[in-house]
C-alpha cells in the first residue's frame, strides 16, 4: 500500500480537512500547531518504511498452512504434553473416522 | 390545430391560429422542480415545495482483531462490539438530484459510564466515480461528549454532526453520486457503539 500525506495527517489524530492529498488544500482545524509540508513528507517516508518492512510478514501470514493443520502435525509428531495429547485423543476416539 | 387531452379530458384547446386556451376547471400538481407561473386553473402545487428524506446508514464494526467478537447485546439491542477495539463505520452514496444536506444525526449507544469527557469522534472520506479514495478527507474531529457516570451507562444519545467544524464540512463537500464513508471512535477508552447515521437529504 502506498501511503500519502493524508495518512501522515491521520496519524496525528487531530481535526483537519484535505483534498486530493494536496498539502496546499490543508484546512487545519486543531488547536495544535499545523504540521509543515516537510513534516508530512518525512512522516510519509517513515510510515512507508515501516509498512514495507512488514511486507514479508503479511505475505507469510497469507501463505502459512492453517493453524489447525500445524497443530495436528505437532500432535502426530508426538511433541504435545501428555495431558494435551490424551485430551485430543479422547476427542478423536469419540468421533472416529 | 389540435387539442391536448389527458385521459380524454380536454386540457388545452386552440381554434385556428388563435393562442391556445387552458381549459377551465383543470387542476393538477406540478412535478418537483417545475418552475414558472402557474396557470390560473392549476391549484394545489405542493410539488413545488422543498422535500426532504432522512436516510439511515447502519454502522458496522470494522476491527480485524480475531480475539474479539463483532457484536454485543444489551437488552434486545445488538450493536457493534466496543469501539475500544476498533472503529465503527458506515458506507453510503449521495442520492441523485439532492440539493443540500440539512441534518446529520449519529445514534450512539453509550454502554459504559466511566470518564468525564467520554464521547465520540469521527473521520470521513468522500470520492466520486473514478476518483481516489482520499479525494476529500476529514481527520479525527470530536462530535459530542456524554455524561460519564454510571447512571448514564446504557443510554442512547444522538450526536449532531451538522456544521461540525464550520468549513469544508461533509454537507459542504458531498455532491450528487459521491460515495462516502464515516469512521467513528471513542474519545476515551470506554465501551460505546455507534448504531448508525441519519442523513437528511433535501430535494
Amino acid at each position: 500500500m502506498k501511503l500519502t500525506i493524508t495518512n501522515a495527517l491521520y496519524s496525528t489524530n487531530e481535526s483537519f480537512y484535505i483534498s486530493n492529498d494536496d498539502y496546499e488544500t490543508l484546512d487545519w482545524k486543531s488547536d495544535k500547531p499545523k504540521p509543515t509540508k516537510e513534516w508530512c513528507e518525512n512522516k510519509v517516508k517513515a510510515m512507508q518504511a515501516e509498512v514495507d518492512s512488514q511486507e514479508y510478514a503479511r505475505s507469510r501470514k497469507l501463505d502459512y498452512p492453517d493453524i489447525g493443520d500445524q497443530l495436528d502435525a505437532l500432535y502426530h509428531a508426538g511433541v504435545f504434553p501428555a495431558n494435551m495429547a490424551a485430551r485430543i485423543k479422547e476427542t478423536k476416539d469419540k468421533y472416529p473416522k | 390545430m389540435a387539442d391536448i387531452k389527458i385521459n380524454e379530458k380536454l386540457v388545452v384547446s386552440q381554434t385556428g391560429t388563435a393562442e391556445p386556451v387552458l381549459a377551465s376547471g383543470i387542476t393538477g400538481i406540478p412535478a418537483a422542480g417545475i418552475t414558472g407561473v402557474l396557470p390560473v386553473g392549476v391549484t394545489g402545487g405542493t410539488g413545488l415545495n422543498k422535500q426532504s428524506v432522512e436516510i439511515w446508514y447502519e454502522a458496522f464494526p470494522a476491527h480485524n482483531n480475531a480475539s474479539y467478537p463483532y457484536q454485543q447485546e444489551i437488552g434486545e439491542w445488538n450493536v457493534g462490539y466496543n469501539m475500544e477495539v476498533g472503529n465503527h463505520n458506515i458506507l453510503g452514496k449521495a442520492p441523485p438530484s439532492f440539493t443540500a444536506v440539512s441534518a446529520i444525526k449519529i445514534g450512539v449507544f453509550n454502554i459504559q459510564g466511566q470518564f468525564a469527557n467520554q464521547g465520540i469522534r469521527m473521520r470521513w472520506q468522500i470520492a466520486g466515480n473514478v476518483q481516489a479514495y482520499n479525494t476529500h478527507s476529514l481527520g479525527d474531529t470530536t462530535v459530542a461528549t456524554f455524561p460519564g457516570t454510571d447512571t448514564n451507562a446504557n443510554y442512547i444519545y444522538e450526536a449532531d454532526a451538522f456544521n461540525l467544524t464550520g468549513s469544508n464540512d461533509f454537507e459542504d463537500i458531498i455532491a450528487e453520486g459521491d460515495y462516502f464513508t464515516m469512521a467513528f471512535d471513542d474519545l476515551q477508552s470506554h465501551n460505546s457503539a455507534v448504531m448508525g447515521v441519519a442523513i437528511t437529504w433535501d430535494f
